[in-house]
């Protein structure tokens, strides 16, 4: 079948086929737009924690008193909490994974020069890999006397050893064993050498528009002073009795007066935290697209019955005239693909055109030609789906119904 | 004839209840989706003062180091230095009311035994505070100018504090503590209904503040500063001490961190207030002060929280995507209309055959149109509520229910105001749409119409 009785037939409703074109190619443009947003949202998101974050609880105490005891107040905390029953072990922490909001610059050279990494940099003592639950890559974990327990001062001794992540130790040394490198956890200031590689931990959201939520390294430290928040801990539990060990934490960490609890929670939650904003956000998003290519789809099903029945005598008398109902059910697909595809590449200018003159409107750099393909294959599937039935009712006329 | 016309609007929309479905849901779920995205944006802008919103003035003055970026918007503008803030506070100007604004953290507890500590976050500023932001009390009221001169130790509380703390009870002259220090309630706040906190420049919308401090007795308290702090490069590294240490060495620094807020009632006061910050920098650079060129900023709140708004990157895409979705629902009811009134045609043709004026069948279809631009609208209403619901829920889900439900739900509420303009982008576009269709149906000719059959 050519293309010119197409041509002819859509001439003759040149209005409709109009609107058709529009609506296609501003319904492609609008769900690219909102997949596109939703692409960079859903950037890294989910990915494994590589922590068994049921099992562990992040709680933490700020005093509020002038010039408090904190370094007994510390030892009398990680008592405390190791002798309650359900604690497995204990390890103070200056932030917790999931909702590491410092992201560090990090070195392998000193120099204003040298190159910088980003990562989490977590403090903790001996038990770190215990709490976590984490294994060694390589090297070795922190022995109890590598660990720096002091008030922060002008000259504090900050720890000779460090550990990294896999994901940081190959960022910084490639193929490389990591293993006795020099880091520079902070540009020019005492370096460490690298005693241990373990397994990826999910750090937080800050690191993740960069792409980087494994890059973590832990120092053997633990810091005080009245600038600073007060260290907080991170307390692995046996299996399943972390959310009745909360109370208990409460309880232990209370019993110092001078200071009240900022955070009690199960990890779970704090991972909740990170992934739900962005997974509900993208949810919405995608929701209000299917309702749109619904009613773009809809709306098409019902101009095709329309025409249908419009031209009820027309498709009779080619009916009689030898035409298959296969050859009408061609036609109108072949009409409506014909409207679905010029909407499509119009609306794949404007979806381009719009991405470039605002930028902000999805997120920067997500103008993704494979997803607007995508986008534009579903359209057009949609709209065949859509066409298909009434079409199908146009095949099914009889002949001798409309000739009277 | 309006009665007749409806009464034939009525049957035609019942001839074709699938057309018409596809139609009135079309204008719907567009107006939905506009209109829960064009709610919020209301709320957002809803003015915390009333008229006064436009009358009230954020002072500020460059007061960067001489390498600073140029500045074009109040926004990226620092707040005061505390020594500007004092001076310009002590001075005889043309502002009716004034009062500095600053955030910080109060940790309190009552006297009861076996209660452990809240935490409190807390705004200190001065009694004019309550009268020029006009902030309803429930119990008591604010504390008197000697309490701003001394310091005294008094506090005012939200309600839901006082809730926390003495179960709803009138607390005012009851006595808590506050860090280390005592102080005594003067006053409780009833339910303050702003839709962020806009008096630190933060426009912050959640966790509410719970307490109000003199600012002489948060300075002896030597409260930490949560408050937006901007330093000059040099100061950069005393930051932590600026915030946690003692407030003496911020008080003495060039940083800003004092929000002031003055009230100017009239656009000569306005000039006036303008002439004589402009001549405060002056005298102060000559002492060596204000190393940058002169630029200082007198914003309403309005405009304040208008560029907030506006720097609201996920909110503006959110609106953005809104105005798209909406058009393209509107195109869809075009279509579906036109398919609709063209179905009329024999009917239109045999009627004017038999002698109906073009302007009654015009008057008849619209009246239709109307019809189901009402019935649109209408639905697109409750499909508007449906969708701040959700909205809603959704925050408060994703928010972990960290926050407590009736400091945000505001925003997503509709108000008659939003039902009414609902109601008319909903008449107004569908007989827009409806218009191209029910003019063509109306200009055909009949004969030839009547002819094929």
């Amino acid at each position: 079948m050519g293309l010119r009785p197409l041509l002819l037939s859509l001439k003759q409703n040149k209005f409709f086929a109009l609107l058709i074109i529009l609506q296609v190619a501003l319904t492609l443009a609008a769900v690219s737009h909102s997949v596109f947003s939703t692409t960079v949202l859903l950037k890294d998101w989910n990915v494994p924690s590589g922590l068994d974050d049921e099992n562990l609880v992040y709680a933490g105490a700020q005093f509020f008193i002038q010039n408090p005891d904190r370094q007994s107040a510390i030892i009398n905390d990680l008592q405390n909490l190791r002798s309650l029953p359900g604690v497995e072990s204990v390890t103070t922490t200056n932030q917790t994974p999931f909702a590491a909001e410092n992201v560090s610059s990090v070195f392998k050279a000193s120099g204003d020069q040298a190159q910088r990494y980003l990562a989490a940099v977590f403090e903790m003592n001996s038990a770190a890999l215990d709490v976590l639950g984490i294994e060694l890559v390589a090297g070795r974990g922190f022995r109890d006397n590598e660990v720096v327990r002091a008030e922060l001062s002008g000259t504090t001794e900050y720890p000779a050893v460090v550990m990294l992540s896999e994901a940081l130790a190959e960022d910084m040394f490639g193929d490389e064993s990591a293993l006795g490198k020099t880091f520079w956890p902070v540009s020019n200031a005492q370096p460490a050498e690298i005693i241990g590689v373990y397994e990826n931990i999910m750090t937080g959201e800050r690191l993740n528009g960069i792409g980087k939520s494994y890059n973590s390294a832990i120092r053997p430290m633990v810091l005080w002073s009245a600038n600073r928040f007060d260290p907080s801990y991170l307390i692995r539990t046996e299996p399943g009795a972390a959310p009745a060990l909360l109370e208990d934490v409460r309880s232990a960490l209370y019993t110092q007066r001078g200071r009240y609890l900022y955070i009690n929670e199960v990890l779970t939650r704090t991972q909740k935290r990170m992934y739900d904003g962005r997974g509900s956000q993208s949810m919405v998003m995608l929701t209000i697209s299917a309702v749109l290519i619904l009613i773009t789809g809809l709306g098409m099903a019902g101009l095709v019955s329309f025409l249908v029945r419009q031209r009820r005598k027309q498709i009779g008398i080619r009916r009689a005239l030898g035409a298959t109902k296969a050859d009408i059910l061609r036609y109108f697909l072949a009409e409506n693909s014909l409207l679905t595809v010029v909407g499509l590449v119009l609306g794949i200018f404007i979806t381009i055109a719009i991405a470039l003159k605002f930028p902000a409107l999805s997120g920067d750099g997500s103008l993704r030609y494979d997803l607007i393909l995508m986008v534009a294959i579903l359209l057009w599937l949609i709209n065949v789906f859509a066409v298909f039935w009434p079409a199908r009712r146009a095949a099914n006329i009889q002949p001798a119904s409309v000739i009277g | 004839m309006l009665a007749y016309n409806l009464q034939l609007a009525w049957l035609s929309l019942k001839e074709h209840p699938a057309l018409t479905a596809l139609a009135v849901a079309a204008i719907a779920i567009g107006l939905g989706i506009l209109m829960t995205i064009q709610a919020q944006s209301h709320q957002m802008q809803s003015l915390p003062v009333g008229e006064d919103s436009d009358n009230i003035y954020l002072v500020q003055i460059d007061n960067r180091d001489s390498n600073a970026p140029n500045v074009a918007e109040s926004f990226e503008m620092p707040s005061l230095s505390y020594r500007d803030a004092m001076n310009l506070m002590a001075a005889e100007t043309a502002a009716q009311q004034q009062t500095t604004v600053w955030k910080t953290r109060g940790i309190v507890n009552t006297f009861a035994q076996d209660r452990n500590p809240v935490r409190a976050p807390a705004v200190v500023t001065t009694r004019e505070f309550f009268s020029l932001f006009k902030v309803p009390f429930l119990y008591g009221s604010g504390w008197s100018a000697e309490a701003d001169e001394q310091g005294a130790q008094v506090a005012v509380i939200t309600r839901s504090l006082n809730n926390a703390l003495f179960g709803g009870a009138d607390s005012v002259g009851q006595k808590i503590t506050i860090i280390e220090s005592v102080a005594t309630i003067v006053g409780v706040l009833d339910d303050w209904p702003i839709k962020s906190q806009f008096y630190d420049r933060s426009f912050f919308r959640g966790f509410a503040d719970d307490l109000f401090l003199p600012q002489g007795f948060a300075l002896n308290m030597n409260l930490p500063r949560y408050t937006r702090i901007d330093c000059r490069p040099a100061d950069m590294p005393r930051m932590p001490a600026y915030r946690l240490g003692n407030v003496q060495a911020l008080i003495n620094s060039e940083c800003s961190w004092i929000n002031l807020w003055v009230k100017l009632p009239s656009s000569e006061a306005v000039q006036d207030y303008q002439d004589f910050v402009s001549s405060y920098v002056d005298e102060q650079k000559t002492l060596g002060r204000f190393p940058r060129e002169k630029n200082n900023f007198l914003d309403s709140i309005v405009t304040h929280q208008n560029i907030a708004l506006s720097n609201d990157s996920r909110f503006k895409l959110y609106q953005r995507l809104a105005w798209f979705f909406a058009g393209v629902c509107l195109l869809n009811a075009i279509v579906i209309l036109l398919a609709k009134f063209i179905r009329k045609t024999k009917e239109v043709a045999l009627r004017r055959a038999l002698g109906a004026r073009r302007n009654t069948l015009l008057m008849q279809y619209l009246v239709e149109l109307v019809v189901i631009g009402i019935i649109g609208g209408l639905l697109g209403i409750v499909l508007a509520y449906l969708g701040l619901q959700g909205m809603l829920e959704i925050y408060l889900y994703a928010t972990d229910y960290m926050l407590p439900r009736n400091t945000v739900d505001q925003l997503y509420s509709l108000d008659w105001k939003l039902v009414q303009t609902a109601l008319l982008i909903g008449i107004c576009s569908t007989v827009i749409a409806g218009l191209y269709p029910i003019w063509k149906v109306c200009n055909i000719a009949p004969a030839p119409q009547l002819k094929t059959d």
